[in-house]
C-alpha cells in the first residue's frame, strides 16, 4: 500500500508515534510529493492549534448551580413524596378493601347461584314438604301434587291392566267416569233425545219404556242406534229382551205399512248371557261390511257370531234360529224364534253402516266408519278404545273372550299417553 | 488539560455520600466537561446548559458508577452523548422547518437551514477568541459530521487516547483511528478545499 494512503502510518506520523523506519518512509515521501507535505503540514497544524486552544471557561458556579437545582429539585420531589404519602396510603388502603371486597361479593353469588341451581326441585317447593299425617285437600293443593295424584292413579290403572286381555279392564275403573260423561256428551251431540235417553237407561222398564220404543231404527245407519241397542241388549235380561224385541219389531212393521221406514232391527237375541252380546254384533255386520273395513277377526271372534252372520246373509229366519243355537251350543229355546223370524236377517247385507261398537267387540279394531249418508257418528280413533270401554260399561262383565280366538291386544299407550298430555283433565277429574 | 484521574479519594467520598468531596469532584471536571460539549455543540449558552445536564447526572447515577472504566472515561460519555443527542434534536428541528417546503423557491431556504448552525451568531466566548485561524478551525469542526466531530474533539481538544475514545465513543479501537484520519482529511478540506492528497 502506498503509504501516503495508510491511515495509520499518517496518523503515527502526525502523533510522533512511528518508528524510525516508517517515519523515514513518510519523510521521504513529503519531500517527493509537495502535496501530500502540505496535506500533512495542515494535518498537523490543525491538531497543534486544537490542543494549543485555551479552554474556555465555563459560567461561574455551573457546578454550584447545578447542584442546587439538584438539591432543590430533590426537596422538591420529597416534598411531593412526603405530601402525597398519606393519600397514597389512603388510596392504598381503600384499594384492597374494595378488590377484594368486590371479588368475595363475586363469589358469593357465584357460588349461592351454583349451590341454589344444585338444589333439587322438591326442596325448592316448599308445599311439597307438608307432611303426610295433615288433612290434604286436593282443592288447596298446588298443581304440582295434584298431577301426582294423577299419576299415582294411572301407575295404578297401569297395574291393575298387567296381564289382563280385556280392553276395558285395561282403562280400568278410574276412568269410567269420565268415559261415561264423554259417552253421553257423544250420544247427546249425535243421536236423537229419545236414545239418549235408552242409552242412560240401565233398568229393563226404562229401556221398555224409552228405548224400543222410541227407537224405531229407521235409520240403521246410526251408530248411535246400534250402540242403544246393543246396551239394551245387555242391561235387559233375556227374556225382557225378546219381548222388547218383538215389540219393537211390531212397532217396526207398522211403521213399515205406513210406508214411514224400512225396519231393520238387529238380531237382538240373547241364547246365552255369554254369547248374546257377540250374536248380535255379528247379526249387525255382513261379509262384505267385515271386508271393508278389514275385520278379518271378524270371523275368528266365535263359531256363533260366524255363524249367525252366514245365516243372516244366506238362510230364512226359521234356519238362522236353529243354526244359531247350534252353533252357538245353546239351548235351543233360549233363542227367541220369534225375533229371528220377524226380523229380515238379509236386510243387513245392504247396511253400509258401520257401528264403532259392534267394531270394537268384535275385534277391537279400532275402525269406525259410516259409508253412508247419515255420517252423524263419526268416532275418531282415538275414541274407539273409549267406544270399547263404553260398550264394556253397557256389557258389563258378560263379555268373555272366545276361548278359541287370540283376544285383540290392546293399545294401552294410545288412551293413557293421550289423557297424561292432558293434565288439566287429570287434575280437574272429580 | 488536566486529567483529574487521581481524585479517587473524592470519587470514593462523594459515592458514601459526603457533599464536599463530590462538590470537589464535579468541579475539577466541569471546564473539561464544558469545553468538549462546547466544541460539540459550537455554542457556549447550550455547552453550559449541556454541562449542568451532565453533572446532575453524574449525581444520580454515581451510586451505579461501577469503576470498570476511569472516571473521566465515564463522565465524558455522558457528556458526550448528551451532546450528540442535543445535536440531533437541533437538526431535526432546522431541517423539519425549512425541508418541509418543496418548492423551488424555497431550495434556498433548505439549503441555508444546513448551515444554520453554523452561522448562528457568536457568542461571547467566540468573540474574544482572537485568533482567526482557530475561529475558523472551530467553524470547520462544527460542519464536521458528529462522529468525526467527536474523534477530534475527544483526541484534540480532551486529549484522551485510542482507548478511552473507544470506551467513550463505545466503538472499536480501529474504528477511532479511520473515523480520526478521515475527520482530519475532512477537515483539511474544508479549511483549504484544493488541498488533495
Amino acid at each position: 500500500m502506498d503509504p501516503r494512503h495508510d491511515p495509520n502510518l499518517i496518523l503515527g506520523y502526525l502523533e510522533g508515534d512511528l518508528t524510525p523506519d516508517d517515519q523515514a518512509k513518510i519523510e521521504a515521501l513529503r519531500t517527493a510529493d509537495p502535496d501530500f507535505a502540505a496535506l500533512l503540514d495542515g494535518m498537523q497544524s490543525d491538531r497543534q492549534l486544537l490542543q494549543s486552544a485555551t479552554p474556555a471557561a465555563p459560567p461561574a458556579g455551573l457546578t454550584d448551580i447545578a447542584l442546587a437545582g439538584l438539591e432543590r429539585s430533590m426537596l422538591l420531589d420529597n416534598h411531593d413524596a412526603i405530601a402525597a404519602r398519606p393519600t397514597r396510603r389512603s388510596r392504598f388502603r381503600l384499594a384492597p378493601l374494595l378488590t377484594y371486597g368486590g371479588i368475595a361479593a363475586v363469589l358469593a353469588l357465584t357460588a349461592g347461584a351454583v349451590l341454589n341451581s344444585l338444589r333439587p326441585p322438591e326442596a325448592a317447593a316448599p308445599v311439597a314438604n307438608t307432611p303426610a299425617s295433615e288433612p290434604f285437600d286436593i282443592a288447596q293443593a298446588p298443581i304440582q301434587a295434584q298431577r301426582e295424584i294423577a299419576r299415582r292413579d294411572r301407575a295404578a290403572v297401569a297395574f291393575d291392566t298387567t296381564g289382563s286381555t280385556d280392553t276395558t279392564d285395561a282403562l280400568g275403573a278410574s276412568n269410567t267416569q269420565r268415559l261415561e260423561k264423554k259417552k253421553e256428551n257423544v250420544l247427546q251431540e249425535n243421536l236423537p233425545q229419545e236414545e239418549v235417553a235408552l242409552a242412560k237407561a240401565t233398568d229393563t222398564d226404562s229401556i221398555d219404556a224409552a228405548g224400543i220404543a222410541s227407537n224405531s231404527f229407521a235409520d240403521d245407519s246410526n251408530t248411535g242406534s246400534r250402540i242403544a241397542a246393543s246396551k239394551q241388549v245387555a242391561q235387559a235380561a233375556p227374556a225382557t229382551v225378546a219381548s222388547s224385541a218383538f215389540e219393537k219389531t211390531n212397532t217396526l212393521n207398522e211403521a213399515d205399512a205406513t210406508g214411514e221406514s224400512h225396519p231393520r232391527v238387529a238380531k237382538t237375541q240373547q241364547p246365552t248371557t255369554t254369547h248374546a252380546p257377540q250374536a248380535m254384533t255379528a247379526a249387525t255386520l255382513s261379509d262384505h261390511q267385515a271386508k271393508t273395513l278389514g275385520m278379518d277377526s271378524l270371523h275368528d271372534t266365535g263359531a256363533q257370531a260366524q255363524g249367525l252372520l252366514s245365516l243372516a246373509a244366506q238362510d230364512s229366519p226359521q234356519e238362522v234360529a236353529a243354526k244359531v243355537a247350534l252353533e252357538t251350543n245353546a239351548q235351543p229355546k233360549s233363542i227367541s224364534s220369534e225375533a229371528l223370524a220377524l226380523t229380515d236377517i238379509k236386510d243387513f247385507k245392504e247396511t253400509e253402516s258401520l257401528v264403532g261398537a259392534s267394531t270394537a267387540i268384535m275385534g277391537g279394531t279400532p275402525q269406525t266408519r259410516s259409508k253412508n249418508k247419515s255420517d252423524s257418528l263419526r268416532i275418531s280413533p282415538n275414541t274407539q278404545a273409549e267406544t270399547a270401554l263404553l260398550l264394556q260399561t253397557v256389557f258389563s262383565n258378560d263379555l268373555t273372550p272366545n276361548p278359541t280366538t287370540t283376544p285383540p291386544q290392546p293399545n294401552w299407550a294410545q288412551p293413557l299417553h293421550r289423557l297424561g298430555d292432558d293434565w288439566t283433565r287429570w287434575t280437574t277429574l272429580p | 488539560m488536566d486529567h483529574p484521574s487521581s481524585n479517587t479519594a473524592d470519587l470514593d467520598h462523594a459515592r458514601s455520600g459526603d457533599r464536599a468531596a463530590l462538590g470537589r469532584l464535579l468541579k475539577t471536571h466541569e471546564r473539561r466537561v464544558f469545553n468538549v460539549c462546547l466544541r460539540m455543540v459550537n455554542h457556549a449558552d447550550d455547552a453550559a446548559e449541556l454541562t449542568q445536564d451532565t453533572l446532575v447526572k453524574v449525581v444520580q447515577n454515581i451510586d451505579g458508577f461501577r469503576g470498570d472504566s476511569q472516571f473521566t472515561t465515564w463522565l465524558t460519555r455522558i457528556a458526550m452523548n448528551l451532546a450528540i443527542s442535543h445535536l440531533r434534536k437541533r437538526k431535526l428541528r432546522h431541517t423539519t422547518s425549512l425541508d418541509t417546503a418543496g418548492t423551488p423557491a424555497l431550495k434556498l431556504a433548505g439549503g441555508l437551514s444546513q448551515t444554520l448552525p453554523q452561522t448562528r451568531e457568536p457568542d461571547a466566548y467566540s468573540r474574544v477568541e482572537q485568533n482567526d485561524d482557530l475561529r475558523q478551525l472551530y467553524q470547520a469542526l462544527a460542519e464536521l459530521d458528529t462522529d468525526q466531530r467527536a474523534v477530534i474533539v475527544l483526541r484534540d481538544i480532551d486529549q484522551m487516547d485510542y482507548q478511552n475514545i473507544a470506551e467513550t465513543l463505545e466503538v472499536p479501537v480501529g474504528t477511532v483511528k479511520s473515523r480520526l484520519f478521515r475527520a482530519r482529511l475532512a477537515l483539511r478540506q474544508r479549511l483549504k478545499p484544493a488541498v488533495t492528497h
